[in-house]
């Protein structure tokens, strides 16, 4: 196009605005005497108008202003520190930033740990620091988090240490807790898991003197790890005091990171808030405030200040768990109670001793909840009706139901036969756990129906912006090509209701999720499938970066109330991601239910497909499609 | 230049509090006070208001464009955890993102088409100038700013739409 040309077109664009819609195509003719590409590009403007919006009205610096706040200082994304390429930034803590970084020597990633320069001048300190963190690791534990290597590099701003670490898919501890996603038997698992690696430790003679939530990792398989063993040597005060009654506030360390003192002292045991030398026990106090906060979600010692948090743990008791948990299990009550009590000598002696405290506990509810899925028997006759008091022996009664099903499964009925009186305490302990978990869809009655359903993918190569090639097909199990579009193809034998929701973060930072299906243009809006109806998305890119596509696909009988909630809402600010927080938190507790009872997924090598089944009224899966 | 970058910075947060406060925009108000802070600092004598303006606006879109494209090249270096989609079926598409960087590209070849217009979108849109400061600056009434506003503006969406 010519300058000259250019300028008809806005001459032409401007005044067919003027008019009605529908006089515009006569005018155009009439104004455009036959010149095809003028008409054309004239045409072209006119169809942008109604697009425009607010295209360009905000000011490129307000539009930007997100993008330039974000980065705080000069980043050391992208940067080489000794072998190691820094990838992406993990977290910060007290203890300095961490991120996920390329080995390139060894071809594997690793969490890279760079410890602020204040805490490495103390030559001596990091000498013992070392010490321990390798020891730690060198026990191999499976939740003791694995060390790759410690060491420094020279940067413009002087030598920094640095640790190099197994890296960890998954959360911390903490952020399980904000989410509220732990139950009472996940917060049992978790606290036992600890207990384990601390028995271990211990036994090398490695107090880990910091563990918190911040510390602990839980990966998406169930396992743990705990992070940081020997850390705490860069930051100790100062060597034990002769002076034991002294109450001289030692533990006000860390004075570089406001805000990092409170987290610290809040997990920290008597004897270490006073500066006395801390033994193994140490440990198990600060597991059981770890423990305390995962069922309440509630530190147990709180106050304004790090010194109020000091005094509360010295002098207070905790809130009894019962004032937040509904119906405690006493025994949970004596175990959290026994691993914070203050004289040390009275404590928990041995983290074995709590594990094992922790392991029965938790069998002993997985048991009552085994017991109370039984299928529910008739409504007995007012006469068999057994009367039971908790305090006697009870008598031989025989439960409600036929001698042919108490026959049929003896392992399960013979102990409910010595002991009415549990199973009373069952269902009511049960009764109370129910309330305290997120609502379950899970069916009760044995056995569960099966649930299947199959997705594939269909993937169009593209170079340049433009497709490529023909597009192909793909079980989801491949890693793919960043900048290629694809679209998930879903069908099942069974009829139900399907769910898609792509999982993300949105511009704040917060995982939120998007609803890829049901959305109004497939299947009118509706979840509903016949048997054997095929549903395909919309085209989706991947990203231009590495990373990997989260969709969480549920395969229901019913309908999801959580669901169906969520369908119609958009937010355009962020991609259409949830944004009500009851909403958000309705949808989190669904999915998290996948991970109670996760479906298995299996490759179908002659389809090219992912078969999905398990068992249950509602499937979840999370797809993770990969792309580098 | 850093100290510009800073400026623009202080300026990026002062933008987003306001936001968050939520009361109404007045970026046009603040980048003129960045870039008359700027002036004060750097004890240049400029010549006239409007040449100001134009070359403020030019920095402005050398910088934000020079940032978007550092940026980008960081995170293709690096990896990246639970990213969310990018909506490729119009259907579905919500309000797009400017790409700054086609954006910048685009407003060259429409600087070959008509030089008065790619000048009005560096005043307002990387200026931040309003239509009649823009008028001002380039010496054309408020009318014409409009109608080569409305023009370039369609046609850089076609264009960046492509």
């Amino acid at each position: 196009m010519t300058p000259e040309l250019y300028k008809q077109v806005g001459r032409i664009y401007h005044e067919a605005l003027e008019l009605a819609t529908e006089d515009r195509s006569a005018f155009l003719d009439q104004a455009c005497g036959g010149n095809e590409e003028l008409q054309r590009e004239v045409e072209r403007l006119l169809a942008s108008h109604e697009q425009l919006g607010n295209f360009l009205a905000e000011p490129a610096v307000a539009a930007a202003a997100e993008l330039l706040v974000e980065e705080k200082k000069p980043s050391f994304i992208g940067r080489l520190l000794g072998h190691y390429q820094i990838l992406s930034p993990i977290g910060a803590g007290g203890m300095g930033e961490v991120f996920l970084a390329q080995d390139l020597r060894l071809e594997r990633r690793v969490a890279l740990k760079l410890l602020p320069p204040e805490f490495t001048t103390n030559r001596d300190r990091v000498r013992r620091f070392e010490q321990e963190a390798k020891a730690a690791s060198a026990l191999n534990h499976p939740n003791i988090v694995t060390i790759h290597e410690i060491g420094q590099v020279k940067t413009e701003a002087g030598d920094l240490h640095f640790i190099a670490e197994e890296f960890i898919e998954g959360q911390t501890l903490r952020h399980q807790i904000k989410e509220g996603k732990l139950s009472l038997l996940d917060a049992l698992d978790i606290a036992a898991q600890a207990a384990n690696a601390l028995q271990a430790s211990h036994a090398a003679n490695i107090v880990h003197r910091d563990i918190k939530p911040e510390n602990i990792m839980l990966r998406p398989d169930g396992f743990i790890k705990i992070l940081d063993f020997g850390l705490a040597k860069l930051t100790e005060p100062r060597a034990p005091q002769p002076d034991f009654d002294s109450e001289s506030p030692t533990c006000i360390y860390n004075k570089t990171v406001p805000g990092a003192i409170l987290g610290t002292v809040s997990y920290m045991s008597p004897e270490q808030t006073r500066g006395l030398e801390v033994d193994a026990r140490s440990d198990l106090w600060s597991l059981g405030v770890v423990l305390y906060e995962m069922l309440t979600g509630q530190a147990p010692f709180e106050g304004k200040t790090a010194t109020d948090v000091i005094v509360s743990i010295i002098q207070r008791e905790p809130p009894p768990l019962a004032n937040s948990l509904a119906q405690t299990p006493p025994e949970l009550e004596r175990i959290v109670g026994k691993a914070m009590v203050k004289n040390r000598e009275e404590r928990y002696q041995t983290a074995r001793d709590l594990a094992i405290d922790l392991k029965r506990l938790k069998h002993q509810l997985e048991f009552e909840a085994d017991l109370a899925r039984l299928p529910k028997p008739a409504p007995p006759s007012p006469a068999a009706e057994p009367r039971v008091t908790t305090e006697s022996a009870p008598s031989p009664v025989s439960l409600p139901g036929s001698q042919a099903e108490t026959a049929r499964k003896p392992s399960i009925h013979r102990p409910l036969l010595a002991g009415v009186a549990l199973l009373v305490v069952a269902i009511a302990s049960l009764a109370a756990w129910l309330s305290f978990r997120p609502k379950a869809t899970v069916p009760v009655s044995p056995p569960a129906p099966e649930r299947l359903i199959s997705f594939s993918l269909t993937v169009q190569k593209m170079r340049g912006g433009q497709e490529y090639q023909a597009p192909f097909e793909a079980s989801g199990q491949e890693i793919f090509e960043s900048g290629y579009k694809f679209r998930l193809n879903l069908v099942s034998p069974q009829a139900g209701w399907l769910y898609l929701l792509n999982e993300g973060p949105t511009a704040g930072g917060a995982i939120s999720y998007v609803m890829v299906f049901p959305i109004p243009s497939l299947n009118g809006g509706s979840a509903q499938l016949a048997a054997g109806q095929a549903i395909q998305t919309g085209w989706y890119l991947f990203t231009e970066h590495e990373g990997t596509e989260k969709f969480w696909l549920v395969w229901a009988a019913q309908s999801v109330a959580e669901l169906e909630a969520v369908k119609g809402v958009v937010n355009p600010r962020d991609k259409g991601a949830i944004s009500d927080p009851h909403q958000l938190n309705a949808v989190r507790a669904l999915l998290n239910q996948h991970a109670q009872a996760a479906p298995e997924a299996v490759k179908d090598k002659v389809k090219e497909q992912t078969n999905v089944r398990g068992r249950g009224e509602t499937l979840i899966h999370l797809v993770e499609l990969k792309h580098r | 230049m850093p100290l510009v970058y800073d400026e623009l910075r202080r300026l990026a947060r002062s933008l987003l509090r306001q936001r968050g406060a939520q009361h109404s925009l007045q970026p046009t108000a603040l980048v003129n006070e960045a870039y008359l802070r700027l002036v004060n600092q750097r004890q240049i004598n400029w010549r006239n208001r409007a040449q100001f303006f134009g070359l403020a606006a030019k920095l402005m879109r050398n910088l934000l464009v020079d940032h978007v494209r550092e940026r980008r090249a960081a995170k293709r270096g690096g990896g990246q955890y639970n990213l969310s989609l990018t909506y490729a079926d119009q259907a579905a598409q919500p309000q797009k993102e400017i790409d700054l960087i086609a954006l910048d590209e685009a407003l060259d070849r429409l600087a070959a088409l008509s030089l008065q217009q790619s000048r009005i979108v560096e005043l307002r849109f990387f200026g931040g100038l309003t239509i009649p400061e823009t008028a001002a600056a380039i010496g054309v009434s408020h009318a014409t700013v409009e109608r080569e506003w409305s023009v370039a503006r369609a046609w850089l969406f076609t264009e960046l739409s492509k």
